[in-house]
């Protein structure tokens, strides 16, 4: 307990650390179960510096929008200046100049340049009357008539030698009748208009030179500019608020989206869990955080029971639900470090860091609990099992996939079995991965004739004379030499592939048993028989036809059947081995005692021989309770009528002790071990009574 | 095709092109026509023809009064003379080979200015009458009559000659209209009337549309022209459709100088020939004023 709470204080104490820590893969797992912290940390910094980026480019639009729009504006209120100029200056020219050059009648027709016609006296003094108040008062600052060659005709302070030189591009602009303003600055801002002078009939005569205040225009231009600067500004602030804010919901949303993109490409849609890939990531990053901390850790692969039930009768929804349901389940008995993801199906997987192998079938056991809970599905109500496989590591491996095989082959263990939560075993199922390959090779090996029988004698306990020879199949492999049965016949019981390989022996073993009998000896044959066979439909009149190609007699031939075997689907088999019996052929009950057995059916079986198995035989010198199982087994054969044989006999002593308790026969070491028959010994020298033996040394 | 072929061909085709070109330009322009780019042809007989003064200075100057648009008016740059008449003057120096200069001058004194021989000649929209054939020839390039211009509304209901008894009239010193007015004055009896005889047609037009006249009295085609045009339909309109004493205007040239006058009227008559002189009253929309010929004092 003590030790278990050290764990779990270091196991709460450490998560702080590791958020400090700057490498944010660990984060990553440590937050399984906090996706947006999770993605929080690493996102946040690049949608920042996107939105900055945004930020940036649309502030240089902007920049330059405004800067557009204000000169825009300035140029238009310039030339709103002008054309108020202009308008001014042709109000002048129209309706103070060009009355008085139209008066005076023919004598302003013909000739065009004012330069040379000049005014009259009369007209002279008509242009004053008409210019001098407002000249007088401001409102024209300068006026001057001048013809083409710049002849000044008249001025509003009576100077000839002023005015604009002729060369300027403004004065031969009007000139040509086009007028001209523009802005001069003197003491005050000033409007200069040169524009042509029109006679009545539309005939240009000379060119009027006028000044206008424009400091006041100005001023109120001025004013209007900073207004409207600042209208535009307050307006530009605005528009890059709102491009910041979409902006801002763009990146924000992007990033989401990106988010969302990268949690379902590592999570199953329907329960939310974790994918086969992300399991894949996280538990090896786990993996080798834990193995560098010298902290244990299990992988458990975990596969529902009748699943598939339940998605056939109350189909896919139903099924859905379940997983989702499971799911949740799960989650509720997991801690902060474990990761749970669905593999695929109803398969799912969890990783179970600093938890040892008692640690993490306890947690199991807590979640194999919750889950058989009763759940109502479509108005169902049903309950779910689940089969768990365990691997530990470091015990069983460093590495991720291998620790996963382990796993699985733990859980299909239980699956076969009756435990529900298994952890990976090294030794016994070991092989079972190999199966696959094995079975393969064992097909050939049928086929090649690698395989060979050896014969192990039977013996009459009395006399030591062989009655029969028990077939016991080997293989010879190409690449690893003699593989013994255990390597290969569970994996054939397996696959199925046991059917045609007892064919094979049986066929094998009554030729040789012609063999043998052609060399005078009359042993019977002893060929196991598996459960599998029992079920295949005709094995009984395989058997006869056998029996009759090779013309042995049916009594020559005992079919070994394990107790398992009879219970299996016990009417079937107890008619199966009725049809055998009834052929003649002797049935054995193998292996009695180790397995179990409904003693029904050996009411129900003619059964010719009881096996005690070799676990009770071995024992009965130094055991009590086995001598009296085994006492009353022999009692129970010979009850029933049938021969008790001894298995595993290996010392004299047992032999002796074998015969003083009335077994019949017996086989084991000390008799003969398995070889090919023709190096079977005929006879075997029966061990001398212990008062024999004693006597003998005497 | 190879190349070479494609070449034989298209050398031969630029030669039939080339030739046909030639001969048709040989046969079908005659003075007075339009060239390839646009211009009106010379008639080198014509320009020979001219009296030795005019060829030695260059030039025939034409005075007019350039207030009666659209047959001569200022364009908007105030010294450009536009219009018919300036469009005519230029084809017939064209045709002439010489230029034709107008000088802007008083209507009512031109006359004597030519006899005088300050100009060639007068080209202002001048009705050619008995009159005037006294001190000029009259070379006749427009026919027309006399419209009676009022204020839009016509607010006096003139429609016709005798409405204008009893009213105040302008025109402009020195033309045909300001001798019908006396006449008509002269049927009005005790009505009477009143006339404003002014120096140019733009002063009379200032008159009528400051209200100090009822109507001015003047060809038809300026007075048509003020009654249409957008910048001064708001304010002219024409008392009827009706056109008085129809006449022809002509070009005056000094009773001396028959050469430039029948130079003058051979050169318009290249021109009404060669259509030319029908392409320019179309372009100021005058073509119903057209002269089949061009005719020497036929007012």
């Amino acid at each position: 307990m003590f030790p278990a709470l050290i764990v779990s204080f270091f196991d709460v104490w450490r998560p702080p650390r590791r958020i400090l820590n700057p490498d944010l893969s660990g984060s990553i797992k440590w937050h399984m179960w906090f996706p947006r912290v999770r993605r929080r940390l690493p996102r946040v910094r690049s949608s920042s510096r996107l939105f900055a980026t945004y930020a940036a480019a649309s502030l240089l639009p902007v920049v330059a929008l405004g800067a557009l729009l204000l000169q825009d504006y300035r140029g238009d209120a310039a030339a709103q200046g002008r054309e108020q100029g202009l308008a001014q200056a042709e109000v002048i020219a129209r309706m103070v100049i060009a009355p008085v050059l139209n008066s005076g009648g023919s004598s302003t027709l013909g000739d065009a340049d004012l330069s040379r016609r000049g005014l009259t006296a009369e007209q002279f003094e008509r242009m004053r009357e008409a210019t001098q108040i407002a000249v007088y008062d401001g409102s024209v600052q300068h006026l001057r008539v001048r013809g083409f060659t710049g002849r000044v005709i008249f001025s509003d302070d009576g100077s000839t030698g002023s005015g604009v030189p002729v060369s300027d591009p403004d004065f031969r602009s009007a000139a040509s009748g086009h007028p001209q303003a523009r802005v001069v600055t003197g003491r005050t801002r000033t409007i200069r208009v040169m524009r042509p002078l029109f006679l009545n009939t539309g005939q240009s005569v000379g060119v009027l030179e006028v000044y206008l205040p424009y400091q006041r225009i100005d001023d109120r231009l001025q004013a209007q500019l900073v207004h409207t600067s600042k209208r535009i500004a307050g307006g530009l602030v605005a528009l890059y608020l709102v491009l910041g804010l979409l902006a801002w919901w763009t990146t924000r949303s992007l990033s989401r989206y990106a988010a969302d993109q990268r949690h379902n490409a590592l999570h199953d849609a329907l329960t939310g869990l974790p994918n086969l890939a992300a399991f894949r990531t996280w538990a090896e990053a786990g993996l080798a955080e834990s193995l560098r901390d010298g902290q244990p850790g299990a992988v458990v692969l975990v596969d529902l029971n009748r699943f598939k039930e339940v998605n056939d009768t109350l189909g896919h929804h139903a099924g859905d639900e379940l997983l989702r349901i499971v799911a949740d389940r799960f989650r509720a008995r997991l801690g902060e470090r474990d990761i749970l993801a669905r593999l695929g199906g109803d398969e799912f997987a969890l990783f179970l860091p600093g938890r040892t192998g008692p640690e993490a079938v306890a947690l199991l056991a807590k979640i194999r609990e919750r889950l058989s809970e009763e759940m109502v599905l479509d108005g169902v109500p049903l309950s779910i099992e689940a089969s768990f496989g365990i691997a530990l590591f470091p015990e069983h491996g460093g590495r991720l996939e291998e620790l996963k095989q382990r796993a699985d082959i733990a859980m299909y263990q239980g699956k076969r079995g009756t435990a529900d939560i298994v952890v990976y075993s090294g030794d016994g199922i070991g092989h079972s991965h190999q199966w696959l390959v094995v079975q393969a090779e064992l097909r050939h090996a049928l086929e090649r004739g690698e395989l060979v029988l050896h014969y192990q004698p039977k013996v009459n306990l009395a006399d030591g004379e062989v009655r029969a020879l028990e077939a016991l199949v080997r293989w010879q492999h190409p690449q690893r030499g003699l593989v013994p049965p255990g390597d290969f016949l569970p994996a054939a019981e397996h696959s199925g592939l046991i059917v045609p390989l007892t064919e094979w022996v049986l066929r094998r073993a009554l030729t040789d048993q012609v063999g043998w009998s052609a060399a005078g000896q009359q042993w019977a044959v002893s060929v196991n028989v598996s459960a599998r066979n029992l079920e295949v439909p005709g094995f009984p009149e395989l058997v006869a036809n056998l029996l009759a190609e090779t013309g042995t007699p049916a009594r020559r031939l005992v079919l070994e059947v394990t107790e398992t075997a009879l219970a299996g689907d016990g009417e079937a088999a107890a008619r199966v081995i009725g049809e055998i019996a009834a052929l003649g052929v002797g049935i054995s009950v193998d292996d009695f005692g180790a397995g179990y057995t409904s003693l029904s059916h050996l009411r129900e079986v003619p059964v010719d021989e009881i096996k005690i198995d070799r676990g009770f035989v071995s024992d009965v010198i130094d055991d009590p309770r086995s001598r009296a199982i085994v006492r009353s087994v022999i009692e129970l054969a010979h009850g029933l009528g049938s021969r008790a044989t001894a298995e595993g006999v290996e010392t004299a002593e047992i032999y002796r002790w074998l015969v003083e308790a009335g077994c019949d026969e017996a086989q084991g070491y000390l008799i003969g071990r398995p070889v090919p028959w023709p190096q079977v010994a005929p006879e075997f020298e029966v061990p001398k009574t212990v008062s024999e033996a004693e006597g003998a040394v005497r | 095709m190879t190349p070479l072929r494609r070449t034989i061909a298209a050398t031969g085709l630029a030669l039939v092109l080339a030739a046909g070109g030639c001969t048709r330009a040989d046969d079908t322009v005659q003075a007075g026509g339009l060239d390839a780019t646009g211009t009106v042809t010379m008639d080198q007989q014509l320009h020979d023809r001219l009296p030795e003064a005019v060829r030695a200075r260059g030039l025939i100057r034409l005075v007019t009064d350039a207030s009666y648009a659209p047959m001569e008016y200022f364009a908007a740059d105030g010294r450009t003379i536009i219009g018919f008449d300036a469009d005519l003057a230029g084809a017939l120096g064209d045709v002439l080979g010489i230029r034709v200069e107008m000088v802007v001058g008083a209507f009512d004194t031109a006359l004597d200015e030519v006899a005088a021989g300050t100009y060639d000649g007068v080209l202002s929209s001048m009705t050619d009458t008995k009159q005037r054939q006294a001190k000029a020839d009259f070379v006749d390039y427009l026919s027309t009559g006399t419209s009676i211009l009022v204020q839009r509304g016509n607010v006096k209901g003139i429609t016709e000659l005798d409405d204008l008894c009893g009213q105040t009239v302008a025109t402009e010193k020195g033309t045909y209209q300001e001798e019908m007015l006396q006449r008509i004055r002269a049927k009005c009896g005790a009505a009477g009337m009143s006339i404003h005889r002014l120096v140019t047609n733009a002063d009379t037009l200032m008159e009528l549309r400051t209200g100090r006249v009822a109507a001015v009295l003047q060809d038809y085609p300026p007075a048509s022209f003020l009654a249409t045009d957008e910048r001064t339909s708001a304010f002219f309109q024409l008392a009827s459709d009706q056109q008085y004493e129809t006449g022809l205007f002509g070009i005056a040239v000094a009773k001396d100088d028959t050469a430039l006058r029948d130079c003058l009227r051979a050169a318009l008559q290249r021109l009404i020939d060669s259509g030319t002189y029908a392409d320019l009253l179309a372009r100021w929309e005058l073509s119903a004023s057209a002269v089949t010929e061009a005719t020497v004092n036929g007012g």
